[in-house]
């Protein structure tokens, strides 16, 4: 289950990536970790970052299994009240994205249970720039197939 | 001829000196931003299941890698930082273990090294429990102290079934031992950080030119 593609879709599809700033595809998509491309020597700021943490599973029947996985997503911004801003429309983007009427955040091989806001946190990094944290709680269930 | 060039620069107002400060205070966040990301990106890639060897990225524990590794400007200064740190410690410890050697000593009579799984499982779990050694009791047994080589001994239990299989009386699952254990760093994040060192110069080089003109 890809669920960094699945991020990486709705961070393009609700139009953060002009809203906030890009996150470059990476390759593999499977990866836990995607940001704003590194090797570009354009503008630094705003930066974007997700990082997805799987948990062990949490519930297993032969026909399914349950895993919870902590999506968080930071951003660097030179602007205290632009970063609160864009936390914001993250917040709006991914709280309940499951349940979205347009491109809701889907995962190939399982389906997406529950997508919910968990924590915000902002605060200086130094006297130039500003980080904010929000984190998601997500729950995906896998479909177990069964041999003929 | 000389291919040393003097330049003097007159900068009585220090408009050149401050302007300079700001340059590479800005190229210094954008630097450490994007290292953060390329050193988080490469645990990200490596290979997961199954114990690193000494001189690879750490495997199984990317995930709190990547979550408790940090690299800012510090604030005030021209100097970048690596933190350790998260919400929890024990993360930022490993993590720390993993990028520097490390000498371990027993701050009592011997120091235990959990050999098992369930032995590593309860070592791992106990932690600020209250529980010790004591407790562990693998399949409802007390553990025996048996004698082994070189002043090392094991706390293992009878085998029992396992006996034919493997042909040992007992299943040791710690081992006791006086000696200092030296632990060798993981390529971790020393080693990635070696290895964007000429990115690094050259991304500031770069930006410093590119607002001042190359010398």
């Amino acid at each position: 289950m890809k669920i960094g593609a699945g991020v990486y879709s709705r961070w393009n599809n609700a139009g953060l990536d002009s809203s906030i700033c890009p996150i470059a595809q990476t390759s593999p998509m499977a990866n836990a970790y995607g940001s704003t491309a590194e090797n570009d020597t354009g503008a630094g700021l705003p930066r974007a970052e997700y990082l997805i943490e799987s948990e062990p599973a949490s519930g297993h029947t032969v026909a399914y299994t349950l895993r919870e996985a902590l999506l968080t997503i930071n951003i660097y911004h030179n602007s205290s009240n632009d970063l609160e801003t864009a936390l914001d429309l993250v917040e709006q983007t991914f709280d309940n994205c499951d349940r979205a009427v347009t491109n809701p955040l889907t995962v190939s091989g399982g389906t997406v249970v529950r997508v919910q806001y968990k924590d915000r946190t902002s605060g200086p990094v130094n006297e130039k720039v500003y980080l904010g944290t929000v984190e998601f709680e997500i729950e995906v269930q896998r479909q177990n197939t069964i041999p003929a | 001829m000389s291919d040393i060039i003097d330049i003097t620069i007159v900068d009585n107002t220090g408009k050149v000196a401050a302007r300079l400060e700001n340059v590479v205070e800005d190229l210094l966040d954008k630097a450490a931003l994007k290292l953060d990301a390329k050193v988080k990106r490469k645990f990200s890639k490596s290979a997961r299941f199954g114990h690193s060897k000494p001189g690879q990225y750490p495997r199984s524990i990317n995930g709190h890698a990547m979550r408790n590794v940090r690299i800012r400007r510090v604030s005030g200064q021209n100097v970048i930082r690596v933190e350790y740190g998260g919400s929890v410690p024990r993360h930022s410890l490993r993590i720390r273990m993993l990028s520097k050697d490390t000498t371990i000593k027993s701050k009592g009579k011997s120091l235990a090294i959990p050999l098992t799984w369930e032995a590593k499982k309860f070592a791992s779990n106990v932690r600020n429990s209250g529980q010790t050694i004591r407790d562990f009791k693998p399949g409802g047994q007390e553990m025996e102290w048996i004698p082994g080589k070189n002043g090392d001994s094991f706390l293992a239990v009878k085998a029992g079934i396992l006996k034919r299989a493997t042909g040992q009386k007992y299943k040791r699952h710690f081992l006791l031992t006086k000696r200092t254990v030296h632990r060798k760093a993981r390529k971790g994040m020393v080693d990635a950080m070696r290895e964007e060192e000429k990115w690094f110069v050259n991304y500031i080089t770069k930006g410093v030119e590119s607002q001042f003109g190359a010398p």
